[in-house]
């Protein structure tokens, strides 16, 4: 089979193309171009089916699994793919250990070590309850979140851009030191005892809820699957689209009523309107593939992500 | 009806853009003056009234974007326009000292110019449909003497100011309180001018990409 590779502005990338065999997958393709132009590492390919000049429609890409004789019309024995370069790429588990890291061992800085004083503030400090726990439940969160990480979760990608590292870790380690400031910090003030053993109370059932989610995630997709989405059943999500999301973002909300700062609820706010987009674009892309039509199930009306609201 | 909608549409953006257009006017015409007649240290106290209420017109731009009545994306139009009212209502008009500094006077004359050949412009595309090309010219010119100029007097009055924000600690929340929340206006300017440093070649980089895709097309636009 001869696959030719162009560039998304027409140009051959590979002169005179490629020869694979007839029976070659995908991945075979992305060795090969990898062979012959070592910097591009297949999991910075991206491999469309060319699009008509002006067409509107979405360019096929091309999954690694597949034989690319399915991508061929008809009798063909010859393809043309379309090349993107996505760029430095970096493991969904890698990425992911790193930005969950930072918070796992920013925070109990500000609880073990005498950071106040640098701040301005000599003299002992007097820890609450309420903090030690706080610090107990935060790194818990984050230890579960790298374990899920290693242990649970089927990524649809394998890889993220570079770029996302710095941009997430950014994220998570920011604000994992602006909330950690404030909880610890030598002239915090508890909320009462009953508002703490709620907010604590809830936010455990919320994390264990959110890990039987992940949980139902998983067996969705196989171990050696290429990702794809199928549609969640059981539990919450027999409700809600997304209540992975839900769970997490009830989880903080239970953090920030023990805890009670501004720093807590403005991450609270900001995280709860990133996983709203995300919930948005996945409960979109379930009712666009599972549109009741030529024997694909249709999928049920369920709220996004936080009923009543969406 | 929807002709109707439009036309309303026409009529507030050109009343709107040439309103404010006056007021930069006000400015630009009583800074000069005041330079000429008193010195700098009076520019302030003379521009004030028509700065404070030129500037925080501005405001309205955000919401123009938001309901959809023009096409700036908001993710540009609201770091500007932020960046201008915490100047004007949270360093000049906050802190009397500095109220006479001679930077003052090349801040307010180089976003008086600004804003003049800024909302004239717009002004005119909204009542002719096209602005001629002299002010496209100068809308995208303009800005490569300006904004460097306004820009520098912006960094330098936020420094002049940080002395007095630390002392009499104002805009500043302390603990304890029961939100477990603290706000430091002097650090929080001082974050300002850090995001100035990556900021500046961002917004000018952008800047210079726009006057080559204006001033590239055929001037029939």
């Amino acid at each position: 089979m001869k696959v030719t590779v162009t560039t998304r502005s027409g140009r051959e990338l590979i002169n005179g193309g490629l020869v694979l065999d007839s029976s070659a997958t995908v991945a075979d393709l992305q060795e090969a171009i990898h062979q012959r132009i070592k910097k591009y590492h297949p999991s910075r390919q991206r491999l469309t089916l060319p699009l008509q000049p002006g067409s509107k429609e979405k360019p096929v890409v091309l999954q690694s699994k597949k034989v690319l004789k399915e991508y061929t019309s008809g009798n063909s024995d010859t393809l043309t793919v379309v090349f993107k370069d996505l760029g430095s790429q970096v493991s969904y588990r890698t990425l992911f250990f790193f930005e969950y890291l930072g918070p796992l061992i920013l925070y109990p800085v500000f609880y073990y070590f005498p950071v106040y004083q640098y701040f301005g503030y000599k003299g002992e400090r007097v820890i609450h309850p309420v903090q030690t726990y706080a610090m107990y439940y935060w790194c818990f969160h984050y230890f579960k979140r790298i374990m899920e990480t290693f242990f649970v979760h089927r990524f649809s990608h394998a890889t993220s851009p570079l770029s996302n590292v710095f941009r997430n870790c950014a994220y998570y380690w920011t604000f994992g030191c602006y909330i950690a400031y404030f909880v610890n910090h030598p002239l915090y003030t508890p909320v009462n005892d009953l508002q703490m053993k709620i907010g604590f109370g809830f936010g455990l059932i919320m994390q264990v809820a959110n890990m039987y989610c992940h949980i139902i995630l998983r067996n969705l997709r196989s171990p050696s699957g290429n990702g794809g989405y199928q549609i969640p059943r059981g539990f919450l999500f027999n409700i809600v689209s997304c209540a992975n999301y839900t769970t997490e973002i009830y989880q903080w909300l239970g953090f920030n009523i023990a805890t009670q700062t501004v720093a807590g609820y403005i991450f609270l706010v900001v995280a709860a309107s990133i996983m709203t987009n995300w919930a948005l674009a996945k409960h979109r892309r379930l009712r666009r593939l599972f549109d009741g039509k030529e024997g694909r199930p249709k999928y049920p009306r369920r709220w996004v992500i936080l009923p009543p609201f969406l | 009806m929807t002709g109707v909608l439009s036309l309303l549409r026409r009529f507030y953006l050109v009343a709107y853009n040439w309103i404010v257009f006056a007021g930069w006017v006000q400015v630009l015409i009583l800074a000069l003056k005041t330079l000429k007649e008193s010195g700098h240290e009076h520019v302030y106290s003379n521009v004030e009234k028509p700065l404070l209420w030129a500037q925080s017109a501005a405001f309205l731009e955000i919401l123009h974007g938001i309901v959809g009545l023009v096409r700036s994306p908001i993710s540009a139009t609201l770091p500007q326009i932020s960046s201008r009212l915490y100047l004007v209502w949270g360093i000049l008009y906050s802190f009397p000292e500095v109220q006479t500094h001679p930077l003052i006077s090349s801040l307010v004359i180089s976003w008086s110019i600004t804003e003049i050949i800024r909302y004239s412009f717009f002004g005119t595309k909204e009542v002719f449909g096209s602005a001629p090309s002299w002010l496209l010219w100068l809308r995208y010119s303009t800005f490569l003497v300006l904004y460097p100029t306004g820009i520098s007097s912006e960094i330098g009055m936020i420094y002049n100011a940080l002395p007095f924000m630390k002392e009499s600690g104002l805009y500043s929340v302390r603990m304890p309180n029961k939100w477990n929340f603290s706000f430091d206006y002097y650090y929080g300017s001082i974050v300002v001018l850090a995001i100035y440093v990556p900021g500046i070649p961002h917004l000018y980089g952008y800047m210079l990409g726009q006057r080559k895709k204006a001033l590239m097309k055929p001037k029939k636009e």
